[in-house]
């Protein structure tokens, strides 16, 4: 291709299309499935287990930032989701919308942060499609996965799984995301040590379930951060959700920057952090488990699930007080006051 | 920075309960705080709950964005639906629901609203994009005022000729008397907000103990500063005496900040105002002075007369009045919570509303 | 207007000055502190510093706590009878 950015003739179907998919995707991820370029990947059939079935649509701007990219969400994003179920992620299929007019190669950057991703996280890409859409409607490029993954027999996880004396812990500090991002919007850049934490969680999840193959439920804390993710919790299980605020680890910089502008990290996304909900009795295996993986060397016990405040999290602060955590509001806004 | 994170110390706030549980026992005493910062810190640390039983802490006039009138709000929004206007604003205005929509609202039906973290970085935008309008939304009391007249000079000297600022800017004193001479909330202290109070000093209160025989301690932010600001009033308010007091010394001296002070006042000049919940307060806001008028957004853009209404039943005015807590306004925790807020004070963390419906809504 | 965090000064160049907050950076103008120099620990609100935060105060602040903290707590029957001061008739003041 002589072009140094995407324009509409790659969306449209002919010759220019099949050269854009070749040698951006094709050369990234080779593989039997979809090396055969049919209309339909074609998957064995899964033994033994039920599968798990996800899609995630990712519209970040930047599309590139510290510690990542729009790619490494991508792949990230669904296969975490899968991974929440107890699943095994097995294939992705992606589709891109990309914006007339983007260079070229940040799309190739993109398309090797995927493929460096999916091998990370042991999964292959068997299925794309790609269209262009008139500069101006879009922004650089939205990309959407959907994953299939094979939950194994004897685990039942489930969001309404919850049960009055669980544990529930944490694998990794919050708010670094969201602060990189939030850090890199004109007006609000603050030069600070701060990095996505964008990181696959099917193989710490791996892990967690072999020490405590009992585990209730799952949720990783994205958008909307980890108040949102214990609220839908609590309310799929009908029970509360007590945690303590000097539990919560809290990246160092995004902290900072939180009090900066006025922001609550219990409400700022993140890509690599997940809760668990364990029976009290396999708590302690569980917590070491997920110590012992990278991922989750500073995983915590943040609280328990009781049968008071059904429905509701609160947090019990550091004097002693309790207050409710609400899910969030409108979007994350900063504040001056 | 440890001493700061000393002001957060567990095992000291704890002792300062027990000291203000000591000090003030069974005796119904009621404190109000004049700033959104401190409704909020008491929120987040749950400071209510841990007070002795009659000992009120009340939520005066100092969240800058709930006393801002419907008629300045629906201006705002206004001005952000001219061709070629960016509104530049603090996060804080951005989900307040004007007569018709919030500034949120505008920005989805195509209006350039960009939320910056200081009035320089509007300056800077300003600069960069000679074909907009650039109009900054001067919102806040003495702690934010000074920087945004910074502003106005820092574009006069950089010679950039499109950025404006819609001043609703107000002095904290004027709030404070109009809630004392109205007469409707008896109190025994006032919580001095403690940034305000960096920069017009512990000499701008002394006017309550000295004209109203009102106690006052000006108080920080951290858990400890704001426990021990309420127990030094405790203490003034059992003992019967009228005194301005500093709780908050290593940020608040007595004189304030004086170079802060001239610039405001350079820049800004005092007007009537119109308050939520109060009406217009005579020479209680700031207005860009005639020296100043290619800077000011109310000389430059011929502001529409929007038909302005507060909500039907929207009782704001009189939670910031303290005459109502929230839970009396027939709309709280019904057609307004967080989520579908009708007035400011439900609209975030700042609010008295939003900090009741979070934290006193029963734990069951 | 409230939410104003106290950073450290690293360098200044004319009204600019570069500090540092827990480990953030950011360029802020001290135009309404221009008194402040290299390593002044500065309250910053909207990208300006608005006071000097002074360690030594409050380090006295805490002294004064922690000493507190051994003596006994305060007994109410020992303060003076409470003299309410003059303020304007509330209609619903209880008696006090």
């Amino acid at each position: 291709m002589t072009t140094q950015r995407v324009t509409l003739a790659h969306g449209s179907g002919g010759r220019m299309t099949q050269q854009l998919i070749q040698q951006v995707f094709g050369a990234r991820f080779a593989n039997p499935i979809l090396d055969r370029m049919n209309d339909a990947a074609l998957l064995s059939s899964v033994e033994g287990g039920r599968l798990a079935f996800s899609i995630d649509g990712h519209v970040v701007s930047p599309l590139f930032f510290p510690g990542g990219s729009i790619g490494d969400i991508a792949v990230y994003g669904t296969v975490n989701d899968l991974a929440m179920m107890g699943a095994r992620p097995l294939w992705l299929a992606a589709s891109f919308i990309i914006e007339e007019g983007l260079p070229l190669k940040d799309l190739r950057r993109i398309a090797e942060d995927m493929a460096q991703a999916a091998a990370r996280a042991g999964v292959l890409l068997v299925a794309g499609d790609t269209k262009v859409v008139e500069r101006g409607k879009g922004d650089g490029v939205y990309v959407s996965v959907a994953g299939v993954g094979v939950v194994p027999e004897g685990v039942h996880i489930d969001a309404a799984h919850a049960r009055p004396g669980d544990a529930v812990l944490i694998n990794a500090p919050i708010a670094a995301h969201g602060m990189t991002i939030m850090t890199l919007r004109e007006g609000l850049n603050f030069d600070a040590d701060l990095q996505s934490d964008a990181a696959p969680l099917n193989g710490i999840v791996a892990d967690l379930l072999a020490a405590a193959p009992h585990v209730h439920a799952m949720r990783d804390a994205t958008r909307g951060g980890l108040a949102t993710a214990l609220n839908e919790l609590a309310q799929a299980s009908q029970v509360g959700i007590l945690i303590r605020e000097e539990a919560i680890p809290v990246h160092e910089a995004a902290r900072s920057v939180c009090a900066l502008l006025g922001l609550d990290p219990l409400y700022v996304a993140n890509e690599g952090v997940f809760v668990a909900v364990v029976p009290p009795e396999e708590a302690e295996r569980a917590l070491t488990a997920l110590r012992a993986h990278p991922l989750g060397r500073s995983a915590r016990l943040i609280g328990h699930v009781t049968d008071a405040h059904v429905g509701k999290v609160v947090l019990e602060t550091a004097l002693g007080a309790k207050r409710i955590v609400p899910m969030l509001s409108g979007n994350l806004l900063p504040r001056i006051c | 920075m440890q001493f700061v994170e000393a002001f957060r110390d567990p095992a000291l706030a704890k002792q300062l309960i027990a000291e203000i549980h000591a000090l003030v026992g069974d005796r119904a005493l009621a404190f109000m705080e004049f700033c959104g910062g401190h409704t909020h810190a008491i929120m987040q640390f749950g400071i209510r709950q841990l007070m002795p039983p009659h000992l009120r802490l009340l939520s005066g006039p100092g969240c800058p964005v709930c006393v801002t009138s419907q008629r300045d709000i629906d201006q705002a929004i206004a001005l952000s639906q001219v061709p070629d206007v960016v509104l530049a604003t603090f996060g804080d205005m951005v989900r307040v629901p004007g007569t018709s929509f919030t500034l949120q609202e505008a920005a989805a039906e195509g209006a350039d609203v960009r939320i910056v973290y200081s009035p320089l970085d509007a300056v800077e935008y300003a600069r960069e994009h000679p074909e907009k309008q650039v109009v900054f939304l001067g919102v806040g009391f003495e702690t934010t005022a000074p920087g945004v007249a910074a502003s106005i000079l820092t574009a006069h000297a950089q010679g950039v000729q499109n950025y404006t600022v819609f001043s609703m800017h107000k002095y904290t004193p004027p709030g404070m008397r109009a809630i004392l001479d109205a007469g409707e909330v008896r109190l025994d202290g006032v919580l001095g907000p403690g940034h305000v109070s960096a920069i017009i000093g512990l000499n701008g209160w002394r006017f309550l103990p000295e004209e109203y025989g009102m106690p006052v301690v000006v108080a920080g932010f951290e858990p400890v500063d704001i426990l021990l600001a309420i127990r030094d009033l405790a203490r003034l308010a059992v003992q019967g005496q009228a005194r301005a007091e500093n709780a908050y010394n290593r940020s608040v001296v007595p004189e304030g900040n004086p170079a802060a002070l001239r610039i405001m006042q350079q820049v800004f000049e005092e007007a009537d105002a119109d308050w939520r919940g109060f009406g217009v307060i005579p020479r209680s806001g700031m207005a860009i002075r005639p020296a100043y008028r290619a800077y000011d957004a109310q000389a430059r853009f011929a502001l529409p007369e929007v038909p302005s209404r507060e909500p039907p039943g929207c009782r704001c005015g009189d939670v910031l009045r303290g005459v109502i807590e929230p839970p009396e306004c027939p709309l709280f925790g019904k057609a307004c919570t967080p989520d579908r807020p009708k007035g400011p004070c439900m609209v975030s963390d700042e609010g008295a509303c939003s900090a009741f419906y979070l934290y006193q809504t029963p734990i069951a | 207007m409230c939410l104003a965090v106290p950073a450290q000064i690293l360098s200044i160049d004319g009204v600019m000055a570069e500090v540092e907050f827990g480990n953030v950076r950011r360029t802020i103008s001290l135009q309404l502190l221009p008194q402040a120099q290299v390593g002044d620990y500065v309250l910053v609100h909207t990208g300006f510093a608005i006071s000097i935060v002074d360690p030594e105060e409050a380090k006295i602040t805490l002294e004064l706590l922690r000493q507190m903290g051994d003596l006994d707590p305060l007994d109410p029957a020992e303060m003076e009878p409470v003299r309410r001061p003059p303020k304007p008739a509330a209609p619903d003041a209880p008696a006090s």
